[in-house]
């Protein structure tokens, strides 16, 4: 059964068509609700509805941290293990993925759309982000070794485990003539403009980057627009040229952009975080995913990430949401969670 | 004692004191009886001298702080009044730093007692921060570890320094009987859960899912005179628990509260607001949680011991500590007592 509907969705991202959204999304959800337990305990009380893919329900993404949310056997081999960031709490969520086939299917023509252009001449890539070997856990470091494996002629890799080789980073991009390809998070990126003001040269036009993530506690942050200045300055990049990721560990697809487009195996969704009903375009709610490649895991998730549609259904994040405010002495379950407790 | 004052909650500075409660987003009916039951732990008859009991009778006098800050980080307002009169009890003048938003607290207690002011600034203001623990000789702090350790790094040596940190509590029920789980409803629903002294989790001797329908008649009835509105916050915090719930047990809510009857005994932290695990009995799961553990409600058997700094207590009594005890294993007033001077 799994086979025949990955053959399905291995189809869908060959020839995505609309109309095959729904019908796929409730093969998939139908599928994980009969093979991840917890997932069918969690249909049936909220009253076994799946008669619509937006019924589905949604599960917040820290509960990763929490409950083995995959539907392999323990025992299954695995194609890798991803573990999220514990930034929030201080404890790590765990992603089991025991196939990456549809990973590998769906992260190509997002990418080679939005970061690439659609230029698929094979350039040389710099990463900022650490080698797949180096970080085993990390989905981002699998991502950028997997693409860069299928779109780079060469990766140079300049974060090591003792951290970003400012001066490597730096030697990358001198007496360069083609268009390069950066592939960075926020942070590592402020560290390296920071760190190398002096030594810095604006990039061969037509160069791009792909910039992801938050800055998780680990350098200055920046709102957009003075951080595409400070690119613009030290790399001579347009903010064009610079395309933005969204991804999760949780998540097995991305969406890219500004504001983030989804590709047609991912619909985005904004939600009341009372009703968890979508919100109509425009209003504030908080974001949640149907991500049609999550078979193995959950496809319908719900982040703790603010954002807005736009009348074309791209996503506009608008950060965090805020944690409710604590109101007495009581230990809160982050600092149970730094503590080492459970 | 001028504090004695905030007593009457329908007037005076025992009014504000209940307005201000109220607008940290607690009922008025959980504020007045949550204030309430502090005041009346003060009021109960030798209880003041029953604290005093544990001073030395041939203290010095230098010995004794004459100016005491309390910084309030992020607590109760029964925890800032119980830490005020402490201070007050040896004679020293107050100065309470409430925590953010929470002003009102700090200035209706201060309104009751002259010897009692108000200094408000942000947390992240140093100089602030430096310039009063320099005017002070005793410091008690009541915050996270991470405030606590901060304070406790900016402070001389030469200052009594005391700090309570954030803590858990549980109960631990072997009893289905009506008066047991309306008792735990009650410390369930006081302060919302929000206190240190709340339970996040009950280990229950029976099967945790059939206990639910039991607990939760209980919740309805003391619901009647404890109401919570359930606010955005309260449910956006409880939403992972709820999917936790429904996914690993089953998860039962009344018009406030939330129950979830888990079959691992494993604790796990609550997001309060009335949410409460249910799990089956344990003691070893008991245990590794005890470093943490401020109090253990307790209805039935218990056959571990468990570290001095945990107040046992019985069940519908975790809310109301009496004047002696000893908060986090810590006398009252001693470790507000200068340092001895070495000659």
């Amino acid at each position: 059964m799994r086979e025949a509907l990955q053959n399905k969705l291995l189809a869908f991202i060959a020839h995505p068509k609309a109309s095959d959204f729904e019908r796929l999304a409730l093969e998939v959800v139908r599928y994980q609700a009969q093979h991840l337990p917890p997932y069918g305990r969690l249909v049936e009380a909220r009253g076994g509805d799946l008669s619509d893919w937006r019924s589905a329900p949604c599960v917040p993404t820290e509960l990763f941290r929490d409950i083995d949310l995959c539907s392999a056997e323990p025992e299954q081999p695995l194609s890798a293990e991803f573990l999220t960031s514990g930034t929030t709490t201080g404890r790590r969520g765990r992603r089991r993925v025991p196939d990456l086939t549809l990973y590998h299917a769906g992260m190509m023509a997002p990418f080679v759309a939005h970061v690439l252009g659609g230029d698929t001449t094979p350039r040389h890539w710099l990463s900022l982000v650490p080698k797949p070997e180096e970080d085993p856990a990390s989905s981002l470091s699998h991502m950028v070794g997997a693409l860069g494996e299928r779109l780079s002629d060469t990766l140079t890799w300049v974060m090591t485990p003792q951290g970003l080789d400012i001066d490597a980073a730096s030697a990358f991009i001198q007496g360069q003539g083609e268009p390069l390809i950066i592939m960075t998070t926020a942070f590592a990126l402020i560290h390296w403009l920071d760190g190398a003001a002096d030594s810095l040269t604006s990039l061969p036009a037509g160069s791009r980057m792909m910039l992801t993530g938050g800055y998780k506690g680990r350098a200055r942050s920046l709102e957009e627009p003075e951080l595409l200045a400070l690119i613009k300055h030290g790399l001579g990049l347009e903010a064009e040229a610079v395309v933005p990721e969204y991804g999760m560990t949780e998540l097995t697809s991305q969406a890219y952009g500004r504001p983030f487009e989804a590709p047609p195996w991912l619909r985005l969704r904004v939600v009341d975080p009372l009703s968890g009903e979508d919100l109509p375009q425009g209003e504030e709610g908080l974001v949640a995913f149907f991500d049609l490649l999550n078979l193995d895991n959950v496809s319908a998730l719900l982040t703790g990430d603010l954002g807005r549609l736009d009348e074309e259904g791209r996503l506009e994040l608008h950060g965090r949401a805020p944690g409710a405010l604590l109101r007495g002495c009581s230990l809160s379950a982050e600092e149970l969670g730094v503590l080492g407790q459970p | 004692m001028k504090l004695f004052e905030l007593s009457d909650l329908d007037r005076g500075p025992g009014r504000s004191l209940l307005q201000a409660t109220t607008a940290m987003g607690f009922s008025e009916a959980v504020s007045r009886i949550g204030l309430e039951t502090e005041l009346r732990a003060w009021l109960k008859p030798g209880a003041i001298s029953a604290v005093e009991g544990e001073l030395p009778s041939d203290l010095r006098r230098s010995r004794y702080p004459q100016k005491v800050l309390i910084i309030a980080a992020r607590t109760l307002p029964a925890s800032t009044m119980r830490a005020t009169l402490m201070a007050r009890l040896l004679g020293a003048k107050v100065i309470l730093k409430p925590a953010s938003g929470q002003a009102a607290i700090a200035h209706a207690i201060a309104a009751a007692d002259p010897e009692v002011s108000v200094r408000p600034f942000s947390s992240g203001d140093l100089t602030e921060l430096d310039a009063a623990i320099a005017e002070v000789d005793a410091l008690v702090v009541l915050g996270s570890d991470e405030t606590i350790k901060e304070i406790k790094s900016r402070t001389p040596d030469t200052k009594a320094f005391v700090a309570y940190g954030h803590r858990v509590s549980a109960a631990w029920l072997d009893s289905d009987a009506d008066a047991a789980l309306l008792a735990l409803a009650r410390d369930l629903c006081a302060w919302d859960q929000a206190g240190c002294l709340s339970p996040q989790v009950v280990w229950v001797s029976s099967s945790p899912e059939a206990m639910l329908p039991k607990l939760a008649e209980a919740l309805r009835r003391v619901e009647a005179e404890l109401p919570m509105a359930l606010s955005h916050d309260a449910l956006v915090a409880r939403q992972p628990a709820l999917t936790y719930a429904e996914m690993m047990g089953k998860a039962l809510s009344t018009e406030s509260a939330l129950l979830c009857a888990l079959k691992s005994p494993e604790f796990r932290p609550s997001p309060g607001y009335r949410c409460l695990w249910v799990l089956p009995a344990s003691e070893a799961h008991l245990q590794t949680i005890e470093p943490y553990l401020s109090t253990l409600g307790i209805s039935g058997r218990l056959t571990i011991p468990l570290a001095d700094h945990v107040r046992r207590c019985p069940i519908g009594e975790m809310q109301r500590p009496p004047l002696t005890w000893a908060h986090d294993g810590l006398p009252n007033l001693s470790p507000m007592l200068l340092p001895q001077r070495r000659h």
